[in-house]
């Protein structure tokens, strides 16, 4: 069984076993809606920490397509990237090494604030008393 | 200036925290260096030539005295006594060790800085124009738009993995200050015929290899949608913006690929996306938090003064030198009676853009006495005292010159721009400053530079043009034939409003040559101007390269 860590709370959980619609990381979903009717998984892929276009595919699932069900990341992801990757909405990564767990789990909390709206985080503004 | 707040200070603490943890798992061999080098980097350490190399970001350019004399004091503790100002307005310390980075950055977190994104391929240090809330032609202060650029791209959970660097520049005058079409995005504020406050948006300017002029993609920006039009041009650039080729990565490639009209039609997809999803969904600052921050950028408690002031006139008129200073260093004040100062730090043998730790202590001082303790950074290399009254100017000159920073030669032909070359670099060719110093001797007669004038040179160590040689009056870009040190000139480029990338002319210049061809371009323009008003970058204009060429090679061959 394949485990994930969940980015909410940096525990690790049995993958579910539905199906999984895979995106490559060049497949530009902005003008080429992906079909996700049906589908409760989509995977992104990080082919090197350094290429960020999964963050944008992610972030375009959630708004553009209102994708609900699990986006998960694959690849080469740094702990150092995991909040990054559960602010534009993605929910689990595959295939974490055991030996960089607790540094995924240091970055996951790393932060007590956030600047900007995205996927979640409450943005610094709205504290600071906006009310919308 | 801005003032952190609970949270401001929380996320500078929280970085200061994670950093320390990545250089003890760099330290303890936890992660690979090719890990660490993006880490690293967002946090603003190069690895250079001899040793690391922290840049601190000066959010656009805006100090306070205080914060002068932290930097004094990092540059005191972990340096070799000296900063450099870098060409985004930053400040950069060339000696730290990696294991004292931690502490540096946690001394700059309590006084309200840091280092975050000053390097990777993220969205950087927004700059602008240095004389911003005191300019007389500016249409509002574009320190609140800096701002509120700085929070939003710091820590971008979607764009701090970009193909390339990402730099943003904003200017609230027509005469542009800050070099905004030679941006990834440059702004310029302005106001539609119905007096609502907005943006011209250029992007995809940028020098480097292959420099580029940035192209209108919109006429007027509402500000209100500044940041989902800056997400929608961002989300454009990070899913096609190129990733195969760094040269080839970053967006003005990307806008010259697909052509503006392209580019422009994809941004307005995305920007009606961000559109379509309605107040709830907008990703936009609501008035009220832009109102906040502005606020701290109201203007201090400026004196009612006459336009003219008796001393100011009396001291022009006794002491030639401050007279010089006066001429050519000051910059028309909103308010009557006050001007804003460039402090150069240009002078004659030194690395353009240093300054030493006691001389950071002397002006924050002076700042404190005269200029409202406010201090500014400029992208060519100076620093400026934006609120001087006139009457104060004479004895605020003699303090910098006791501090040895109170050259009269702000847009001179000494107030050289010049990259750390050879001396610093390891991606440089040639070295830098040995030449603007060699220029500087040449033309070390402050009568003949006053004679000459404005005149803007820019020398880059190599073809990533970190000097801005493209954009230089004359450029100067290091190349490496053989192993040994060349320069090739550059005509005609300029950074202002009527933005140009230089036109090369001829073969490459051997260091012994390339002052003397320097020299022979600045003679051929005194016989060309029509009138010493007349700038060298007129006269350009007027004629083109020709008679420089042949000014150049009568003379060389």
């Amino acid at each position: 069984m394949i485990k994930l860590l969940n980015l909410s709370d940096g525990s690790l959980i049995d993958a579910p076993t539905d199906d999984v619609l895979d995106l490559a990381h060049d497949q530009d979903i902005m003008t080429d809606a992906p079909a996700l009717d049906g589908v409760a998984v989509v995977r992104l892929v990080f082919p090197k920490f350094k290429d960020g276009r999964a963050f944008s595919q992610a972030r375009v699932l959630r708004t553009r397509y209102g994708f609900k069900g699990e986006i998960r990341a694959s690849g080469d992801l740094l702990p150092d990237q995991a909040a990054y990757a559960r602010r534009v909405g993605i929910d689990t990564v595959e295939d974490v090494n055991d030996g960089r767990l607790d540094d995924f789990r240091f970055a996951l909390s790393a932060y007590r604030f956030v600047y900007q709206p995205a996927e979640e985080g409450t943005p610094a503004h709205r504290l600071r008393g906006d009310v919308l | 200036m801005y003032q952190y707040d609970d949270i401001d200070k929380a996320m500078v603490n929280d970085r200061v925290a994670e950093f320390r943890r990545q250089v003890d798992r760099r330290i303890a061999g936890d992660i690979t260096e090719d890990e660490f080098k993006p880490l690293r980097l967002m946090n603003g350490l190069y690895l250079q030539l001899h040793a690391y190399m922290l840049r601190v970001a000066i959010p656009y350019g805006t100090l306070s005295s205080d914060q002068l004399r932290v930097l004094a004091s990092i540059a005191r503790d972990y340096d070799k006594d000296y900063g450099h100002i870098s060409t985004r307005q930053n400040m950069q310390f060339n000696w730290p060790k990696l294991i004292d980075t931690p502490d540096i950055l946690a001394r700059l977190a309590e006084a309200e800085m840091h280092a975050i994104q000053t390097s990777g391929n993220c969205i950087r240090n927004t700059t602008t124009d240095p004389f911003a809330g005191a300019a007389r032609d500016e249409v509002e202060d574009p320190r609140v738009t800096c701002e509120i650029i700085r929070q939003w791209s710091t820590f971008h959970p979607e764009f701090t993995f970009l193909p390339r660097k990402f730099k943003i520049a904003v200017s609230a005058t027509e005469e542009d200050r800050a070099a905004i079409a030679v941006h990834d995005i440059g702004l310029q504020m302005r106001r539609n015929e119905s007096g609502e406050p907005g943006f011209k948006v250029l992007v995809g300017g940028g020098q480097g290899r292959t420099p580029y002029i940035a192209e209108e993609i919109r006429s007027f920006l509402p500000q209100a949608e500044l940041l989902s039009y800056l997400e929608a041009i961002l989300r454009v650039y990070n899913v096609h913006g190129r990733r195969d080729n760094i040269y080839k990565a970053r967006i003005k490639i990307l806008v010259n690929e697909m052509g503006i009209d392209d580019f422009r039609a994809a941004v307005e997809r995305e920007f009606d996306a961000f559109r379509a999803m309605g107040p709830a969904g907008s990703i936009d600052l609501p008035e009220a938090e832009r109102a906040r921050i502005a606020k701290y950028f109201a203007p201090p408690a400026f004196e009612r003064l006459p336009e003219e002031s008796e001393s100011f006139e009396k001291a022009k008129a006794s002491d030639p030198r401050f007279a010089a200073w006066a001429r050519f260093n000051l910059h028309p004040h909103k308010v009557p009676g006050y001007a804003s100062a460039t402090i150069s730090l240009k002078p004659n043998d030194a690395p353009p853009g240093d300054i030493s730790s006691s001389q950071m202590d002397a002006l924050a001082d002076i700042a404190d006495q005269y200029g409202f303790s406010d201090i500014r950074t400029t992208h060519e290399q100076n620093m400026v005292l934006p609120h001087l009254k006139l009457d104060d100017l004479y004895t605020v000159w003699q303090a910098l010159e006791g501090a040895e920073i109170g050259s009269a030669n702000a847009g001179l032909i000494s107030d050289i721009i010049a990259c750390p070359g050879l001396d610093y670099c390891n991606l440089a060719n040639t070295r830098s400053i040995p030449v603007a110093n060699r220029i500087q001797r040449r033309f070390s007669d402050p009568g003949r530079q006053a004679q000459i004038g404005e005149l803007k040179i820019k020398i880059s160590g190599c073809i990533n043009a970190c000097g801005h040689h493209h954009v230089g009056h004359i450029g100067i870009l290091g190349v490496d034939k053989k192993g040994e040190e060349f320069y090739q000139l550059t005509l005609g480029g300029r950074a202002d409003e009527d933005a140009a990338i230089g036109e090369v002319v001829g073969r490459g210049l051997s260091t012994d040559e390339v002052v003397n061809a320097v020299e022979r371009v600045v003679e051929q323009y005194l016989v060309l101007r029509l009138d010493p008003d007349e700038r060298f970058i007129d006269t350009y204009r007027r004629l083109g390269a020709e008679p420089f060429k042949e000014a150049l090679y009568d003379q060389a061959a």
